[in-house]
Protein backbone atom coordinates (compact mmCIF):
# COMPACT_ATOMS: atom_id res chain seq x y z
CA UNK A 1 0.00 0.00 0.00
CA UNK A 2 2.70 2.25 1.25
CA UNK A 3 4.24 1.82 -2.13
CA UNK A 4 0.94 1.97 -4.37
CA UNK A 5 0.98 5.44 -2.87
CA UNK A 6 4.58 6.63 -3.17
CA UNK A 7 4.06 5.53 -6.63
CA UNK A 8 0.91 7.53 -7.15
CA UNK A 9 2.71 10.35 -5.27
CA UNK A 10 5.50 10.32 -7.44
CA UNK A 11 3.19 10.50 -10.58
CA UNK A 12 1.32 13.50 -9.49
CA UNK A 13 4.73 15.11 -8.88
CA UNK A 14 5.58 14.29 -12.07
CA UNK A 15 2.74 15.14 -13.98
CA UNK A 16 2.22 18.69 -11.82
CA UNK A 17 6.26 19.57 -12.84
CA UNK A 18 5.83 18.92 -16.44
CA UNK A 19 2.59 21.90 -16.50
CA UNK A 20 3.90 23.87 -13.28
CA UNK A 21 7.19 25.98 -13.88
CA UNK A 22 10.27 25.65 -11.98
CA UNK A 23 11.15 29.14 -9.90
CA UNK A 24 13.94 30.05 -7.82
CA UNK A 25 13.55 30.90 -4.34
CA UNK A 26 16.01 32.92 -1.48
CA UNK A 27 15.07 33.95 1.95
CA UNK A 28 12.66 36.35 2.83
CA UNK A 29 15.49 39.34 4.47
CA UNK A 30 17.75 38.42 0.72
CA UNK A 31 16.52 41.53 -1.10
CA UNK A 32 19.00 41.40 -3.86
CA UNK A 33 17.54 41.81 -7.50
CA UNK A 34 18.77 38.77 -9.42
CA UNK A 35 19.75 37.84 -13.45
CA UNK A 36 19.13 34.84 -14.62
CA UNK A 37 22.67 34.68 -15.49
CA UNK A 38 23.39 35.47 -12.01
CA UNK A 39 21.69 32.80 -10.94
CA UNK A 40 23.53 30.08 -13.35
CA UNK A 41 26.93 31.85 -12.04
CA UNK A 42 26.01 30.63 -8.15
CA UNK A 43 24.47 27.57 -9.31
CA UNK A 44 27.55 26.63 -11.64
CA UNK A 45 30.19 27.42 -8.63
CA UNK A 46 31.05 30.34 -10.74
CA UNK A 47 30.45 32.69 -7.65
CA UNK A 48 30.31 32.20 -4.24
CA UNK A 49 28.35 35.55 -3.21
CA UNK A 50 24.87 37.25 -4.38
CA UNK A 51 25.81 40.72 -6.31
CA UNK A 52 25.58 42.40 -2.89
CA UNK A 53 28.36 40.83 -1.81
CA UNK A 54 26.70 38.10 0.65
CA UNK A 55 27.45 35.14 1.13
CA UNK A 56 25.13 32.16 -1.19
CA UNK A 57 24.89 28.38 -0.94
CA UNK A 58 22.80 26.87 -3.80
CA UNK A 59 20.83 24.29 -3.12
CA UNK A 60 19.83 21.41 -5.71
CA UNK A 61 17.45 18.44 -5.85
CA UNK A 62 18.67 14.85 -6.07
CA UNK A 63 19.92 13.34 -9.78
CA UNK A 64 16.98 12.43 -11.51
CA UNK A 65 14.06 14.50 -10.11
CA UNK A 66 12.24 16.46 -12.70
CA UNK A 67 11.81 19.26 -10.92
CA UNK A 68 16.03 19.66 -11.25
CA UNK A 69 15.73 18.77 -14.66
CA UNK A 70 13.72 21.98 -15.80
CA UNK A 71 15.83 23.71 -14.01
CA UNK A 72 18.89 23.16 -15.50
CA UNK A 73 17.10 23.28 -18.70
CA UNK A 74 15.51 27.17 -17.84
CA UNK A 75 18.03 28.71 -15.71
CA UNK A 76 21.72 26.95 -16.78
CA UNK A 77 20.38 26.23 -20.33
CA UNK A 78 22.68 22.63 -19.77
CA UNK A 79 22.04 19.22 -20.81
CA UNK A 80 22.34 16.81 -17.76
CA UNK A 81 25.28 15.31 -19.75
CA UNK A 82 26.90 18.84 -20.21
CA UNK A 83 26.39 19.45 -16.33
CA UNK A 84 27.94 15.92 -15.87
CA UNK A 85 31.49 16.66 -17.91
CA UNK A 86 31.25 20.55 -16.67
CA UNK A 87 31.09 18.89 -12.51
CA UNK A 88 33.57 16.34 -13.49
CA UNK A 89 36.25 18.81 -14.65
CA UNK A 90 35.66 20.73 -10.94
CA UNK A 91 34.98 17.89 -8.31
CA UNK A 92 37.96 16.47 -9.17
CA UNK A 93 40.63 19.33 -8.63
CA UNK A 94 38.75 20.01 -5.65
CA UNK A 95 37.85 23.45 -6.92
CA UNK A 96 34.47 23.87 -6.60
CA UNK A 97 31.64 21.66 -5.13
CA UNK A 98 28.50 21.12 -6.94
CA UNK A 99 25.25 22.70 -5.10
CA UNK A 100 24.17 20.19 -1.68
CA UNK A 101 21.19 17.86 -2.68
CA UNK A 102 18.29 17.66 -0.47
CA UNK A 103 15.89 15.24 -0.74
CA UNK A 104 12.61 17.12 -1.16
CA UNK A 105 11.03 20.82 -2.50
CA UNK A 106 9.91 20.89 0.85
CA UNK A 107 13.02 20.26 2.51
CA UNK A 108 14.72 22.52 0.15
CA UNK A 109 12.00 25.63 1.03
CA UNK A 110 12.47 24.79 4.96
CA UNK A 111 16.44 25.52 4.59
CA UNK A 112 16.12 28.22 2.57
CA UNK A 113 12.91 30.19 4.72
CA UNK A 114 15.50 29.42 7.57
CA UNK A 115 18.42 30.54 6.32
CA UNK A 116 19.82 34.06 4.10
CA UNK A 117 22.29 32.62 2.39
CA UNK A 118 20.54 29.68 0.71
CA UNK A 119 19.15 29.97 -3.13
CA UNK A 120 16.92 27.16 -3.97
CA UNK A 121 14.30 26.27 -6.62
CA UNK A 122 10.83 24.72 -6.52
CA UNK A 123 7.59 24.21 -8.37
CA UNK A 124 6.05 27.45 -8.69
CA UNK A 125 3.02 25.90 -7.09
CA UNK A 126 4.82 24.61 -4.02
CA UNK A 127 6.69 28.10 -3.80
CA UNK A 128 4.63 28.93 -0.71
CA UNK A 129 4.31 32.85 0.76
CA UNK A 130 7.32 32.07 3.62
CA UNK A 131 10.32 32.45 1.09
CA UNK A 132 10.97 35.16 -1.89
CA UNK A 133 10.42 33.69 -5.40
CA UNK A 134 12.72 35.49 -7.56
CA UNK A 135 12.31 33.71 -10.62
CA UNK B 1 56.61 -0.62 -14.35
CA UNK B 2 59.31 0.43 -11.67
CA UNK B 3 57.64 2.85 -10.05
CA UNK B 4 57.52 3.54 -6.53
CA UNK B 5 54.30 5.33 -5.05
CA UNK B 6 54.87 8.83 -5.19
CA UNK B 7 54.49 9.67 -0.95
CA UNK B 8 56.76 11.77 -0.02
CA UNK B 9 56.94 12.05 3.98
CA UNK B 10 55.32 15.61 3.77
CA UNK B 11 52.80 14.04 1.45
CA UNK B 12 52.22 11.33 4.22
CA UNK B 13 52.64 13.58 7.01
CA UNK B 14 49.73 15.57 5.51
CA UNK B 15 47.74 12.64 5.11
CA UNK B 16 48.24 11.40 8.67
CA UNK B 17 47.72 14.61 9.91
CA UNK B 18 43.89 14.70 7.89
CA UNK B 19 43.08 11.08 9.09
CA UNK B 20 43.85 11.92 12.56
CA UNK B 21 41.93 14.95 13.03
CA UNK B 22 38.83 13.39 11.09
CA UNK B 23 37.23 11.79 13.95
CA UNK B 24 37.37 14.90 16.47
CA UNK B 25 36.23 17.37 13.69
CA UNK B 26 33.44 15.38 12.53
CA UNK B 27 34.07 16.84 8.98
CA UNK B 28 31.62 16.36 6.26
CA UNK B 29 33.13 14.32 3.52
CA UNK B 30 32.18 13.78 -0.35
CA UNK B 31 33.45 10.90 -1.92
CA UNK B 32 34.16 10.76 -5.59
CA UNK B 33 35.49 8.45 -8.30
CA UNK B 34 36.57 8.22 -11.73
CA UNK B 35 37.96 5.03 -14.29
CA UNK B 36 38.67 5.17 -17.57
CA UNK B 37 39.75 1.60 -19.33
CA UNK B 38 41.53 2.31 -22.67
CA UNK B 39 42.65 -0.47 -25.23
CA UNK B 40 44.81 0.81 -27.90
CA UNK B 41 47.17 -0.62 -30.85
CA UNK B 42 49.83 1.04 -32.88
CA UNK B 43 48.24 -0.25 -36.41
CA UNK B 44 51.07 1.04 -38.35
CA UNK B 45 54.50 2.74 -39.00
CA UNK B 46 58.07 3.01 -39.48
CA UNK B 47 60.31 0.45 -38.29
CA UNK B 48 62.53 2.12 -35.86
CA UNK B 49 64.80 0.50 -32.96
CA UNK B 50 66.31 3.77 -31.63
CA UNK B 51 64.08 3.75 -28.18
CA UNK B 52 65.55 1.29 -26.07
CA UNK B 53 63.79 -1.82 -26.14
CA UNK B 54 60.65 -0.92 -26.90
CA UNK B 55 59.09 -2.60 -30.02
CA UNK B 56 58.01 0.23 -32.75
CA UNK B 57 56.15 1.34 -34.50
CA UNK B 58 55.48 2.51 -31.15
CA UNK B 59 53.49 6.04 -29.96
CA UNK B 60 53.72 7.94 -26.62
CA UNK B 61 50.59 8.47 -25.29
CA UNK B 62 51.78 9.42 -21.78
CA UNK B 63 54.61 11.64 -21.01
CA UNK B 64 53.22 11.64 -17.10
CA UNK B 65 54.08 8.10 -16.26
CA UNK B 66 55.98 7.20 -19.37
CA UNK B 67 52.41 5.37 -21.27
CA UNK B 68 54.04 4.15 -24.65
CA UNK B 69 51.88 1.59 -26.54
CA UNK B 70 53.91 -0.71 -29.38
CA UNK B 71 53.09 -2.60 -32.02
CA UNK B 72 52.63 -5.71 -30.36
CA UNK B 73 48.51 -5.89 -30.21
CA UNK B 74 45.63 -4.69 -27.90
CA UNK B 75 46.49 -3.88 -24.61
CA UNK B 76 44.72 -2.10 -22.17
CA UNK B 77 47.51 -1.87 -19.86
CA UNK B 78 49.00 1.64 -20.73
CA UNK B 79 46.38 4.47 -20.52
CA UNK B 80 43.43 3.18 -18.40
CA UNK B 81 43.52 4.54 -14.95
CA UNK B 82 41.48 4.64 -11.62
CA UNK B 83 40.96 7.27 -9.14
CA UNK B 84 38.94 8.25 -5.77
CA UNK B 85 39.02 11.14 -4.18
CA UNK B 86 37.66 12.52 -0.46
CA UNK B 87 37.19 16.39 -0.06
CA UNK B 88 36.71 16.69 3.91
CA UNK B 89 34.93 19.93 4.62
CA UNK B 90 36.15 20.82 8.05
CA UNK B 91 34.10 23.42 8.89
CA UNK B 92 32.67 26.72 6.62
CA UNK B 93 36.01 28.16 5.46
CA UNK B 94 38.87 24.92 5.40
CA UNK B 95 38.27 21.57 3.81
CA UNK B 96 41.39 19.10 2.64
CA UNK B 97 41.24 17.20 -0.37
CA UNK B 98 43.12 14.04 -1.02
CA UNK B 99 43.08 11.80 -4.42
CA UNK B 100 44.71 8.54 -4.58
CA UNK B 101 45.34 7.52 -8.64
CA UNK B 102 46.01 4.36 -9.91
CA UNK B 103 47.82 4.24 -13.81
CA UNK B 104 47.88 0.47 -15.28
CA UNK B 105 51.09 1.35 -17.22
CA UNK B 106 52.32 1.48 -13.19
CA UNK B 107 50.83 -1.71 -12.41
CA UNK B 108 48.25 0.55 -10.57
CA UNK B 109 50.51 1.36 -7.85
CA UNK B 110 48.66 3.94 -5.68
CA UNK B 111 49.73 7.69 -5.77
CA UNK B 112 48.74 10.63 -4.29
CA UNK B 113 48.39 12.74 -6.98
CA UNK B 114 46.41 15.65 -4.97
CA UNK B 115 46.93 16.16 -1.13
CA UNK B 116 45.91 19.58 -0.16
CA UNK B 117 44.37 21.48 2.32
CA UNK B 118 42.24 24.46 1.22
CA UNK B 119 41.06 28.32 3.07
CA UNK B 120 38.35 30.10 1.43
CA UNK B 121 39.25 33.78 3.20
CA UNK B 122 36.18 35.25 1.82
CA UNK B 123 34.60 34.95 -1.32
CA UNK B 124 37.10 35.69 -3.41
CA UNK B 125 40.03 34.87 -2.14
CA UNK B 126 41.29 31.17 -1.36
CA UNK B 127 45.08 29.66 -0.52
CA UNK B 128 45.76 26.17 -0.66
CA UNK B 129 49.02 24.47 0.18
CA UNK B 130 50.17 20.92 -0.32
CA UNK B 131 50.12 18.58 -3.06
CA UNK B 132 48.76 19.78 -6.48
CA UNK B 133 49.23 19.33 -9.90
CA UNK B 134 50.54 21.74 -11.62
CA UNK B 135 48.04 23.87 -13.67
CA UNK B 136 50.13 24.40 -16.65
CA UNK B 137 47.24 24.25 -19.23
CA UNK B 138 44.04 24.11 -19.71
CA UNK B 139 42.88 20.64 -19.02
CA UNK B 140 46.23 19.51 -16.47
CA UNK B 141 44.22 19.61 -13.74
CA UNK B 142 41.30 16.95 -15.10
CA UNK B 143 44.15 15.07 -17.17
CA UNK B 144 43.10 11.52 -15.97
CA UNK B 145 38.80 12.76 -15.75
CA UNK B 146 38.40 11.45 -19.38
CA UNK B 147 34.79 11.89 -18.80
CA UNK B 148 35.42 15.63 -18.49
CA UNK B 149 36.79 16.60 -22.15
CA UNK B 150 36.22 15.03 -25.79
CA UNK B 151 39.26 13.29 -26.99
CA UNK B 152 40.68 10.04 -25.75
CA UNK B 153 43.37 11.99 -24.01
CA UNK B 154 44.36 15.50 -24.23
CA UNK B 155 46.65 16.30 -27.29
CA UNK B 156 50.40 14.50 -26.01
CA UNK B 157 52.22 17.08 -28.61
CA UNK B 158 51.00 19.42 -26.41
CA UNK B 159 50.69 17.96 -22.98
CA UNK B 160 54.30 16.44 -23.05
CA UNK B 161 56.07 16.96 -19.84
CA UNK B 162 57.37 14.90 -17.22
CA UNK B 163 56.84 17.11 -14.51
CA UNK B 164 53.18 17.26 -13.73
CA UNK B 165 52.64 18.37 -9.88
CA UNK B 166 54.33 20.46 -6.88
CA UNK B 167 54.35 20.84 -3.60
CA UNK B 168 53.56 24.33 -2.53
CA UNK B 169 50.71 27.26 -1.94
CA UNK B 170 48.59 28.88 -3.89
CA UNK B 171 46.15 31.66 -3.85
CA UNK B 172 42.85 32.04 -5.98
CA UNK B 173 40.84 35.37 -6.60
CA UNK B 174 37.81 34.59 -8.11
CA UNK B 175 35.34 36.90 -9.59
CA UNK B 176 32.18 37.63 -11.78
CA UNK B 177 32.34 40.41 -14.24
CA UNK B 178 29.25 41.12 -16.42
CA UNK B 179 28.78 37.33 -18.55
CA UNK B 180 32.65 36.63 -17.68
CA UNK B 181 33.73 34.19 -14.63
CA UNK B 182 37.62 35.06 -13.71
CA UNK B 183 39.42 32.81 -11.67
CA UNK B 184 43.25 34.22 -11.10
CA UNK B 185 45.68 31.21 -9.72
CA UNK B 186 49.21 32.29 -8.40
CA UNK B 187 51.45 29.68 -7.43
CA UNK B 188 55.28 29.02 -5.86
CA UNK B 189 56.56 25.41 -5.05
CA UNK B 190 59.20 22.90 -6.50
CA UNK B 191 59.23 19.12 -7.38
CA UNK B 192 61.53 16.62 -7.45
CA UNK B 193 61.19 13.31 -9.38
CA UNK B 194 64.25 11.08 -8.51
CA UNK B 195 63.39 8.80 -11.03
CA UNK B 196 61.46 10.10 -13.71
CA UNK B 197 59.98 7.26 -16.10
CA UNK B 198 59.90 9.13 -18.67
CA UNK B 199 63.37 10.29 -18.85
CA UNK B 200 64.86 6.78 -17.83
CA UNK B 201 62.55 4.43 -19.75
CA UNK B 202 61.78 6.14 -22.84
CA UNK B 203 64.66 8.73 -23.53
CA UNK B 204 68.00 7.11 -22.54
CA UNK B 205 66.97 3.56 -20.24
CA UNK B 206 68.82 4.88 -16.66
CA UNK B 207 67.74 6.69 -13.79
CA UNK B 208 67.22 10.04 -14.45
CA UNK B 209 66.61 12.82 -11.35
CA UNK B 210 64.74 15.84 -12.55
CA UNK B 211 64.05 18.76 -10.24
CA UNK B 212 62.06 21.71 -11.12
CA UNK B 213 62.61 24.20 -8.19
CA UNK B 214 61.92 27.93 -7.05
CA UNK B 215 58.54 27.31 -9.46
CA UNK B 216 56.70 30.46 -9.43
CA UNK B 217 53.36 30.71 -11.57
CA UNK B 218 50.46 32.76 -12.50
CA UNK B 219 46.89 31.38 -14.72
CA UNK B 220 44.13 33.58 -15.70
CA UNK B 221 40.74 32.07 -16.86
CA UNK B 222 38.04 33.53 -18.14
CA UNK B 223 34.89 32.30 -19.46
CA UNK B 224 31.06 32.87 -20.10
CA UNK B 225 28.82 30.52 -21.55
CA UNK B 226 30.23 30.13 -25.28
CA UNK B 227 34.21 31.30 -24.66
CA UNK B 228 36.73 29.63 -21.67
CA UNK B 229 39.89 31.50 -22.02
CA UNK B 230 43.12 30.90 -20.21
CA UNK B 231 46.87 32.57 -20.04
CA UNK B 232 49.27 31.29 -18.08
CA UNK B 233 53.10 32.07 -17.31
CA UNK B 234 55.58 29.66 -15.42
CA UNK B 235 59.73 30.02 -14.28
CA UNK B 236 61.15 27.42 -12.45
CA UNK B 237 64.85 26.15 -11.86
CA UNK B 238 65.39 23.14 -13.76
CA UNK B 239 68.20 20.31 -12.73
CA UNK B 240 68.46 17.00 -14.46
CA UNK B 241 71.04 14.07 -14.00
CA UNK B 242 71.26 11.01 -15.54
CA UNK B 243 72.70 8.15 -13.20
CA UNK B 244 74.30 5.41 -16.13
CA UNK B 245 73.03 2.17 -15.70
CA UNK B 246 77.22 0.66 -15.39
CA UNK B 247 77.17 3.33 -11.72
CA UNK B 248 79.70 5.56 -13.66
CA UNK B 249 79.77 9.47 -12.95
CA UNK B 250 75.91 10.86 -12.71
CA UNK B 251 75.88 13.21 -15.88
CA UNK B 252 73.86 16.53 -15.28
CA UNK B 253 72.26 16.71 -18.60
CA UNK B 254 72.04 20.98 -18.00
CA UNK B 255 74.50 23.90 -16.65
CA UNK B 256 74.43 24.77 -13.72
CA UNK B 257 71.93 27.54 -12.80
CA UNK B 258 69.68 26.38 -15.86
CA UNK B 259 66.31 28.12 -15.64
CA UNK B 260 62.97 27.47 -17.91
CA UNK B 261 60.15 30.11 -18.75
CA UNK B 262 56.85 28.80 -20.07
CA UNK B 263 53.79 30.42 -21.62
CA UNK B 264 50.84 29.63 -22.67
CA UNK B 265 47.26 30.09 -23.68
CA UNK B 266 44.25 28.59 -24.68
CA UNK B 267 40.80 29.50 -26.69
CA UNK B 268 37.69 27.16 -26.29
CA UNK B 269 34.38 27.52 -27.77
CA UNK B 270 31.29 25.63 -27.08
CA UNK B 271 28.74 27.55 -29.62
CA UNK B 272 25.15 25.23 -30.42
CA UNK B 273 26.27 22.05 -31.24
CA UNK B 274 30.11 23.59 -32.47
CA UNK B 275 32.84 22.96 -30.20
CA UNK B 276 36.82 24.57 -30.52
CA UNK B 277 39.39 23.77 -28.59
CA UNK B 278 42.68 24.90 -29.44
CA UNK B 279 45.71 25.49 -26.87
CA UNK B 280 49.23 26.86 -27.34
CA UNK B 281 52.09 26.64 -25.10
CA UNK B 282 55.98 26.94 -25.33
CA UNK B 283 58.99 26.49 -23.16
CA UNK B 284 62.28 28.21 -23.24
CA UNK B 285 65.14 26.82 -21.85
CA UNK B 286 67.92 29.77 -22.20
CA UNK B 287 71.15 27.43 -20.91
CA UNK B 288 70.64 24.90 -23.58
CA UNK B 289 69.16 27.55 -26.54
CA UNK B 290 65.95 25.63 -26.08
CA UNK B 291 62.32 26.86 -27.77
CA UNK B 292 60.12 24.30 -27.58
CA UNK B 293 56.37 25.86 -29.17
CA UNK B 294 53.52 23.50 -29.47
CA UNK B 295 49.27 23.94 -30.30
CA UNK B 296 46.64 21.98 -31.44
CA UNK B 297 43.32 22.78 -32.15
CA UNK B 298 40.31 21.13 -32.17
CA UNK B 299 37.09 21.54 -34.86
CA UNK B 300 33.90 18.68 -33.79
CA UNK B 301 29.99 18.75 -33.87
CA UNK B 302 27.35 17.56 -31.39
CA UNK B 303 24.85 15.16 -32.57
CA UNK B 304 22.42 14.11 -30.00
CA UNK B 305 24.66 11.08 -27.62
CA UNK B 306 27.44 11.82 -30.18
CA UNK B 307 30.17 14.26 -30.46
CA UNK B 308 32.43 14.63 -33.84
CA UNK B 309 36.37 15.97 -33.37
CA UNK B 310 39.04 16.47 -35.80
CA UNK B 311 42.33 17.94 -33.92
CA UNK B 312 45.79 18.84 -35.55
CA UNK B 313 48.91 19.26 -33.17
CA UNK B 314 52.19 19.91 -33.69
CA UNK B 315 55.20 20.01 -31.27
CA UNK B 316 58.55 22.10 -33.22
CA UNK B 317 61.33 22.41 -30.80
CA UNK B 318 64.69 24.81 -31.72
CA UNK B 319 67.95 23.73 -29.73
CA UNK B 320 71.41 24.03 -29.50
CA UNK B 321 73.32 21.33 -31.38
CA UNK B 322 75.68 20.80 -28.83
CA UNK B 323 73.10 18.86 -27.52
CA UNK B 324 70.83 16.53 -29.08
CA UNK B 325 68.66 16.84 -32.34
CA UNK B 326 65.49 18.74 -32.06
CA UNK B 327 62.37 16.60 -31.97
CA UNK B 328 59.47 17.65 -34.30
CA UNK B 329 56.57 16.02 -34.71
CA UNK B 330 52.70 16.52 -35.61
CA UNK B 331 49.62 14.48 -35.55
CA UNK B 332 46.41 14.16 -37.03
CA UNK B 333 43.61 12.94 -35.01
CA UNK B 334 39.47 12.11 -35.29
CA UNK B 335 37.56 11.06 -32.01
CA UNK B 336 34.16 10.04 -31.97
CA UNK B 337 32.52 10.48 -28.43
CA UNK B 338 29.24 8.51 -27.82
CA UNK B 339 27.35 9.45 -24.32
CA UNK B 340 25.51 6.55 -24.41
CA UNK B 341 24.32 6.94 -20.51
CA UNK B 342 24.44 8.95 -17.60
CA UNK B 343 28.19 9.55 -16.39
CA UNK B 344 29.80 7.17 -19.23
CA UNK B 345 31.07 7.28 -22.67
CA UNK B 346 32.37 5.49 -24.96
CA UNK B 347 35.12 6.75 -27.33
CA UNK B 348 36.96 5.71 -30.44
CA UNK B 349 40.30 7.52 -31.54
CA UNK B 350 42.54 7.45 -34.62
CA UNK B 351 46.03 9.20 -34.76
CA UNK B 352 48.51 9.79 -37.28
CA UNK B 353 51.52 10.58 -35.75
CA UNK B 354 54.50 11.74 -37.82
CA UNK B 355 57.60 12.37 -37.24
CA UNK B 356 60.04 14.54 -38.67
CA UNK B 357 62.95 15.48 -35.89
CA UNK B 358 66.14 15.10 -37.53
CA UNK B 359 67.27 12.04 -35.91
CA UNK B 360 63.72 10.36 -35.97
CA UNK B 361 62.42 10.26 -32.17
CA UNK B 362 59.97 7.46 -31.93
CA UNK B 363 59.24 7.10 -35.78
CA UNK B 364 55.64 7.79 -37.96
CA UNK B 365 52.73 5.63 -36.36
CA UNK B 366 49.17 5.26 -36.64
CA UNK B 367 47.24 4.40 -33.47
CA UNK B 368 43.68 3.04 -32.91
CA UNK B 369 42.26 3.47 -29.16
CA UNK B 370 39.17 2.66 -27.42
CA UNK B 371 38.21 4.20 -24.12
CA UNK B 372 35.19 3.54 -21.70
CA UNK B 373 35.18 6.68 -19.18
CA UNK B 374 33.40 7.15 -15.90
CA UNK B 375 32.85 8.98 -13.07
CA UNK B 376 31.10 7.93 -10.31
Amino acid sequence: MIRFLLMMSWLCLATTALADDVVVIVNPANTVILSQKDIANIFLGKTSSFPDGKPAKALSLQDGSPVRDDFNRKFLKKTNQQLDAYWASLIFTGRVTPPRQVATEAEMRALVEANRDFIGFVRESTAGDKVRTVH
Amino acid sequence: MYRLPRMTPARLLGAAILTVSLPATAANIDFSGFATLTAGDVLSGSKHDKLNNFQCPCFIANYEYAGLYENTGWTAGVESTVGAQADIHIDDQLSATLQVDGHAVDGYQASLDWAYLSYRANNNWTLQAGHKRLPLYYYSDSNYIGYSYPWVRPPVDVYGWEIYSYDGVNAIYSNTVGDWALRTNVWAGSQKDNDSAMMGQIYNGARTQVLWSDIVGAAIDAGNDIVNMRLVYMQSGLEQTMFPNDGSTPVPQYPDGAKQRIYGAAFNVDYNNFLWRSEYNTFIRKAIDQTAPSFFTSAGYRLDDFTFLYTYSQYREELDTNYTAPQRYNTHSGTVRWDFRRKMALKAQIDRFKDYSTLPFVGNSTLLTLSLTTVF
